[in-house]
């Protein structure tokens, strides 16, 4: 019941998520409020990130982002019955399962993973997911050029 | 910090709602459950059971802080960020202020409580019988709470009530001066309750939280 963010600063723990060393930049995708105060982050490709990553694995990315919290803010008859029935059993069903929200930023939290090890970390990039700013910014860090991600030269 | 005299509040609003709870079923509803029927009490109990729900989320629910930026957030190189960002949001223009304590341009709805001194989500106000600030994510517990609390105080001042009426011959026994009690002391904080959620309603229907 209580929120389940994390109290330390988000931006420490870089070794946990496979991240080999401190960001040499970090680059910060803004919220879209021009469609209303839902939360939507602005699918615009960010110039600091040409020639690091292409386009279009950018925009699907974020566009899947966007669709997630859509669908976890969205009213649908189940997530009114699920708000009723929650009240009925006095709250109490909240400890056996999770709101509708949390369970698509659970599903954000695992698209992002998964974005990471496949796309971004392979090119020196790394997505911070946004609830660790309170859904205000996407951070994705940018890593300069390490060993780890380049193949052994032999001069 | 005095952190004592914040809890202050919060320790007399459980301290009344239980007691008074408490002496309600102990005195006039025992007699409601021998003398008219089961389901007044049964009913009372399930109406006491959401307001201590409704209550308790509304007390220990984050109310949906915003957490602060940390500096390598701030990519201006000037010294101060402008005060305000314009934002376009369906045509129309609102302005974001920048917040000092939390470094960042506060979103739409979203304010800076200074009791818990952090930026809470579609804020409210601060709620010191609750000791914590009401905003999107327990609105809706605390806006329950007053409903249910609105029912439950109103149930108390009518059992009672009746049970004075049913007992006026017998002014000097203990259950009899526990109604009376329970009758002004309901009567009078039903004056505030009422209002406040009366109010809250009309926000609600108007969507103006």
């Amino acid at each position: 019941m209580a929120s389940k963010k994390k109290q330390t600063t988000p931006t420490d723990d870089f070794s946990a998520r496979g991240a080999p060393s401190p960001p040499t930049q970090k680059v910060f995708i803004q919220r879209d409020y021009s469609e209303g105060t839902q939360v939507r982050f602005q699918p615009k490709f960010p110039s600091e990130l040409e020639g690091k990553i292409e386009r279009e694995k950018f925009e699907y990315t974020l566009n899947t982002l966007n669709e997630v919290y859509a669908e976890a803010e969205k009213m649908s008859c189940s997530s009114c019955c699920e708000g009723c029935f929650a009240c009925l059993t006095a709250y109490l069903l909240y400890c056996c399962s999770d709101t509708h929200f949390e369970k698509c930023l659970k599903k954000v939290a695992k698209f992002i993973i998964e974005q990471n090890e496949r796309v971004y970390v392979p090119r020196g990039l790394l997505i911070i997911d946004p609830v660790e700013r309170g859904l205000r910014v996407i951070e994705i860090c940018i890593f300069s050029d390490n060993p780890a991600s380049t193949p052994a030269r032999n001069n | 910090r005095c952190k004592g005299t914040k809890v202050l509040p919060a320790f007399f609003a459980w301290a009344i709602l239980l007691i008074t709870t408490a002496l309600f079923f102990y005195f006039p509803c025992m007699w409601f459950y021998e003398n008219v029927s089961i389901l007044i009490p049964l009913c009372e109990a399930v109406v006491t059971l959401f307001v201590i729900a409704n209550f308790s989320l509304a007390t220990f629910m984050d109310a949906g802080v915003i957490p602060k930026a940390s500096p390598d957030e701030d990519k201006d190189d000037d010294f101060r960020a402008p005060l305000y960002k314009n934002v376009d949001i369906n045509g129309v223009t609102v302005r974001m202020k920048w917040c000092v304590t939390c470094q960042f341009y506060r979103p739409p709805r979203c304010s800076h409580c200074s009791v818990c001194n952090k930026c809470v989500e579609t804020f409210d106000h601060h709620c010191p019988w609750v000791n914590n600030c009401i905003g999107r994510r327990n609105y809706r517990y605390f806006f329950l709470f007053l409903i249910s609390l609105s029912l439950h105080m109103a149930a108390v001042f009518s059992f009672s009530t009746y049970f004075l009426i049913q007992h006026k011959d017998r002014l000097t026994q203990v259950p009899t001066v526990v109604s009376l009690c329970l009758v002004t002391l309901v009567g009078i904080l039903s004056v505030p309750v009422f209002g406040l959620a009366g109010f809250h309603v009309v926000l609600v229907a108007r969507g103006r939280t």
